[in-house]
């Protein structure tokens, strides 16, 4: 029985001298004590967190990218080649004719108003990004560990442009309101850290509306996963801090567009799915083996 | 909780009197608007991904009075600051940017002739389109023609304002937004601080950047100078000379520009002589032996020469080598067509210095052009290193806007440095090694060079491989 | 004045000196602290005595007034020796027990002279030493050049320059006398010529070097003096002159060449920090 079925079945056990409420989206409380710990450091982008900062910068490039290739170009006077222009057209006119669309599709973008949820924000990196971008109206952000969300939003107040941007919220994502009101959620690096990623999943798809895109971005289970994240990061070169990661707790790839294929059949998409490695002085680059190693996902709800 | 940065980040100096009205917010200011500051400004309000950001402009000159009517009104005679555009900084300019140069006023050259003044060492490098002599007067009024097309909104140009003061609002923290007073009562908040002003930049000042490099204890004469007529092979000559190079490049018809390079007391020398004996002096230091030069220096700085006895020695001694060249018709490959008027208002000089600023991006502060970088004129790429850097910034910010990044932040000033910063150092040393090797007189080394000169001389590759460094500043 | 007298003051300065100053000649920079040169550590207890330093008396004692009229008269008749100490007592009337009161401060050598030639030796350096920044005030603008002050120092030696050879093979003897006088008074020498001049400040290595440089200008100046034969030592001065400019040449080379060392340093160390920005 894999630690997915297995945890499907857990029950809720409620105690007492526990203070965070036990859901089933509940992550340990070592966990909560660990972000609590890491909190005063995230904003630092020379600490401990650098590595954190500069995946933010590959995991925009990849919704970015995702979210452009869900425009569909109505106007017909755009020019839309069905074949690979670069390589045949001259330079300029390949140059002109990608422009051309850029520009259409940045004009369709900027109509749309996306609202994004981030299920685990930690200090709120990824939220401010999205919040900066032209064509997102509102972030929420919801954590476990308040002095993360604390963190969160007195980094916030900082930027001006980001007033009236951002919400963060100390809750599950069980408890988010509404339903099927985003049209982005997020779970970046957060299902390595839970003892029920199936449940995230769950209470996460749900909020999303039809035609959302839902993002993940996790680790595999693997013996490269193992060597680089822990091994290299933790103990060696002390990259991330001791007990960020802990091995069973990685989900693969494979295994969660299985649960899809189990759970929503028919409803969802994959968009895409790419690898993303650290390399120095290239920092985080995206590549095809998406069963080794770090992968980001991105998963489109299907209208019914 | 904040890492304490290894740069200074106290306050330069208080106000007197606090602007009582509350700062203005802005997402860009830039101060100082030469090339590089109004390139920023320009390209920050072309692209389309950075036309929302709020800028400010800020300048101590008269450019709204004297640097845009230069567009549409430029003098009859040519400007003596004038430099080389190569083609990255002109892609950028035209095609990036969409400004268009005034074309009547700039030349396209198709190579230069490198000479040595000891010894009879020769690099002809020749290459179509190599560059273009452009004055800066035409690149600034062009960029303001067309940021006055574009009609941006959220753009602000304060000329004949100054900068009072640079502070943090938050003293205690690095990377809070900085406050700029300026003489005119105002105060902006701005997120990203950009410092395009010249050598002694005040933003480097507040920055706490360190500079790495020295003075010369040279100076660079420049004058426009008049030809007879036209030449037919449309180049630039250079002859290293052991003061300095001097350096003889095309203007559009029958101009062309001076930049001589030479110690101070020389360069005092031929700024205060009769314009005639300047003229001769020119003419002579392209073609006669170096002790001819040092007694004609000698004579002028104690006036016991007149202008009829130079312009009869010099072109007496011309004549003599101008006979014992194999072929007559050599002479124009070998020597600039002779000068025969020097603009005297256009004389003027500047000391020459090389630095290198350590870092040109820190936590909300920028250094763009001079303010990073200065280096001697006689490779022709200060303005170019200047109007790329400003090129990367642009793409940076562009990047850094996708990103949903704060603009100001480091993440998303560092690519431009990392780019720019290696490209910078080999043009730098390339014009700095250049003048060392040169500046020599020890037989040894002048051996060496001449040998090495009329080496690389013979064998093609080489040559295009220098020319396209400089054609391409360093992008080749 | 009694021999007894001048016995006492000696031993007074003499005690008063052992007890003040530790027997260390520190090769020590200039401390310009607040205008005040100072060789040795500026500590609070040590009393301003009255001897000029490192001799161990005062101008206006008996020991000063008879070497001093040694180097002036004797010298150049007698050379470097006891008998021209004993001819310069005698002529002042001293008892001739001076001689050794006179080398006290010096250490017995079977290498070497007697201690008193030692002192004479010490004295001659020193005493011409401090009379070339003699009137000299180093805080103002109109300070004379090095080569002014090098060439003074050079033609103070005129009276003795028959006896510069012996001189120069006297001080160069291996021993304490040359680690704990000759080679200190040389570079006090340097560091004097430097400072009272208007030679600009620099930092450490090229201090230490500009010292070195004048130091051995000085040497090879009065070695060349010592078999000059021409009217009133010009030669010598010539030789001076030029060997002064060329190591001056030297120095700067060296520092522009240490300039541009630091800067290819610091302009790699800032490529590699620029590309590690990236990761």
């Amino acid at each position: 029985m894999n630690r997915m079925q297995c945890l499907k079945s857990i029950k809720v056990r409620r105690s007492p001298w526990i203070l965070t409420r036990f859901k089933s989206t509940d992550a340990s409380a070592s966990e909560v004590e660990h972000f609590r710990n890491l909190a005063p450091t995230w904003w630092d982008t020379h600490g401990n967190q650098r590595i954190l900062h500069l995946m933010n910068l590959a995991r925009l490039d990849f919704i970015q990218r995702n979210i452009r290739n869900t425009i569909k170009i109505e106007n017909s006077d755009i020019y839309v080649p069905g074949f690979n222009y670069k390589k045949f057209l001259p330079k300029d006119i390949s140059t002109a004719v990608q422009e051309e669309f850029d520009n259409e599709i940045e004009k369709i973008l900027i109509s749309r108003k996306l609202k994004v949820l981030d299920v685990g924000c930690g200090g709120g990196i990824l939220a401010e990004s999205m919040g900066r971008l032209p064509y997102v109206q509102h972030v929420t952000g919801v954590d476990l560990t308040k002095d993360c969300i604390e963190v969160a939003k007195l980094h916030a107040k900082k930027d001006p442009a980001l007033k009236g941007k951002l919400t963060y919220e100390l809750k599950a994502v069980e408890d988010v309101e509404p339903n099927e009101g985003y049209d982005i959620v997020t779970c970046f690096e957060m299902l390595e850290h839970v003892d029920s990623p199936s449940s995230i999943l769950s209470h996460s798809w749900r909020k999303l509306k039809p035609n959302g895109i839902l993002f993940i971005s996790t680790i595999n289970k693997d013996l490269i996963s193992w060597f680089t994240t822990i091994f290299m990061g933790e103990y060696v070169l002390k990259i991330v801090p001791v007990g960020t990661h802990h091995l069973n707790k990685y989900v693969n790839s494979k295994d969660i567009i299985k649960w899809f294929q189990s759970t929503v059949p028919n409803k969802y998409q994959v968009m895409d799915v790419k690898g993303t490695m650290y390399l120095p002085f290239k920092a985080w680059v995206e590549h095809n083996c998406s069963d080794v190693g770090n992968y980001f996902l991105a998963i489109k709800k299907l209208p019914k | 909780m904040l890492k304490s940065y290894n740069t200074a980040f106290k306050l330069v100096r208080h106000m007197a009197t606090s602007a009582s009205k509350s700062p203005k917010l802005t997402d860009v200011f830039i101060v100082g608007g030469g090339p590089a500051g109004l390139g920023l400004a320009t390209g920050i309000k072309t692209s389309s991904k950075l036309k929302h950001l709020n800028t400010v402009l800020v300048d101590g000159g008269d450019i709204k009075g004297k640097v845009a009517p230069f567009y549409d009104n430029p003098p009859d005679f040519y400007t003596n600051r004038v430099v080389s555009v190569t083609h990255p900084t002109r892609e950028f300019i035209e095609d990036k940017l969409g400004a268009t140069l005034r074309k009547d006023r700039i030349m396209s050259y198709d190579g230069i002739c490198v000479t040595d003044g000891v010894s009879k060492g020769l690099i002809d490098m020749e290459r179509p389109g190599m560059a273009w002599m452009v004055e800066i007067l035409n690149v600034q009024s062009s960029l303001l023609n067309r940021i006055n097309q574009l009609k941006p909104s959220g753009f602000n140009l304060l000329d004949k304002t100054k900068v009072v003061d640079i502070k943090y609002s938050d003293p205690e923290d690095a990377s809070s937004w900085i406050l700029v007073s300026l003489d005119n009562g105002e105060t902006y908040k701005t997120r990203l601080l950009i410092g395009a002003d010249g050598f002694n930049s005040r933003v480097k000042t507040f920055s706490g950047i360190l500079s790495q490099g020295w003075f010369y204890n040279k100076s660079a004469v420049v004058a426009t100078m008049k030809l007879d007529m036209e030449p037919l092979k449309i180049r630039g000559w250079q002859r290293f000379l052991p003061t300095g190079p001097i350096a003889h490049l095309p203007l559009p018809g029958d101009n062309a520009t001076l930049v001589w390079s030479t110690t101070n007391e020389l360069a005092k020398l031929l700024t205060s002589i009769p314009v005639e004996q300047f003229t001769e002096l020119v003419n002579a230091a392209f073609v006669l032996e170096d002790v001819d030069m040092k007694y004609y220096y000698n004579q002028l700085m104690n006036g016991k020469m007149t202008t009829t006895e130079l312009k009869e020695d010099v072109q007496f001694r011309t004549n003599q080598i101008l006979a014992s060249l194999s072929d007559e018709s050599m002479a124009d490959d070998i020597y600039p067509p002779p000068i025969t008027d020097v603009l005297d208002h256009t004389r003027a000089k500047f000391p020459l210095k090389l630095f290198h600023a350590d870092t040109y991006c820190q936590e909300r502060i920028a250094l763009l052009g001079d303010a990073a970088h200065a280096t001697h004129p006689l490779a022709g790429q200060g303005l170019n290193m200047g109007l790329c850097d400003t090129d990367a910034l642009v793409r940076a910010l562009e990047s850094a806007t996708d990103r949903g990044l704060d603009v100001g932040s480091l993440f998303a000033l560092e690519p431009f440095w990392s780019e720019r910063y290696p490209i910078n150092c080999k043009l730098l040393s390339l014009a700095d090694n250049c003048h060392k090797i040169y500046s020599n007189t020890f037989p040894p080394i002048v051996g060496m060079r001449t040998l090495g000169a009329n080496i690389i001389n013979q064998i093609g590759p080489i040559k295009d491989y220098i020319s396209g460094t400089l054609s391409y500043s360093g992008k080749y | 004045m009694s021999f007894l007298a001048s016995s006492k003051s000696v031993l007074k300065t003499n005690s008063r000196c052992f007890l003040l100053n530790p027997n260390s000649i520190l090769l020590s920079k200039h401390i310009k602290n607040n205008g005040i040169r100072t060789y040795y550590s500026v500590s609070n207890d040590v009393k301003k005595s009255d001897h000029l330093e490192p001799l161990l008396y005062g101008k206006d004692s008996a020991q000063y007034r008879i070497l001093e009229d040694a180097v002036q008269n004797s010298v150049p008749t007698f050379g470097f020796t006891e008998r021209a100490i004993i001819n310069s007592i005698n002529k002042l009337g001293y008892n001739s027990s001076m001689i050794s009161v006179l080398g006290s401060s010096n250490t017995h050598n079977i290498l070497h002279s007697s201690p008193a030639v030692l002192e004479l030796l010490k004295f001659n350096l020193v005493s011409k030493r401090l009379k070339l920044s003699e009137g000299i005030d180093p805080e103002t603008k109109d300070l004379p050049s090095l080569e002014y002050l090098l060439l003074k120092r050079l033609q103070m030696d005129k009276a003795i320059q028959s006896r510069l050879n012996e001189m120069i093979t006297k001080l160069s003897i291996p021993g304490t006398f040359l680690a704990e006088t000759s080679i200190p008074e040389l570079f006090r020498l340097s560091d004097d010529m430097i400072y009272f001049s208007n030679e600009k400040d620099h930092h450490d290595m090229a201090w230490y070097s500009k010292r070195l440089a004048v130091s051995t200008t000085y040497i090879a100046s009065q070695i060349f003096m010592a078999q000059d034969t021409s009217v009133d030592c010009y030669k010598t001065l010539e030789f001076a002159q030029d060997k002064l400019n060329k190591v001056m040449n030297l120095g700067e080379y060296y520092n522009n060449t240490e300039e541009f060392l630091w800067f290819t340093l610091m302009t790699s160390v800032n490529i590699v920090k620029s590309q590690l920005a990236r990761s």
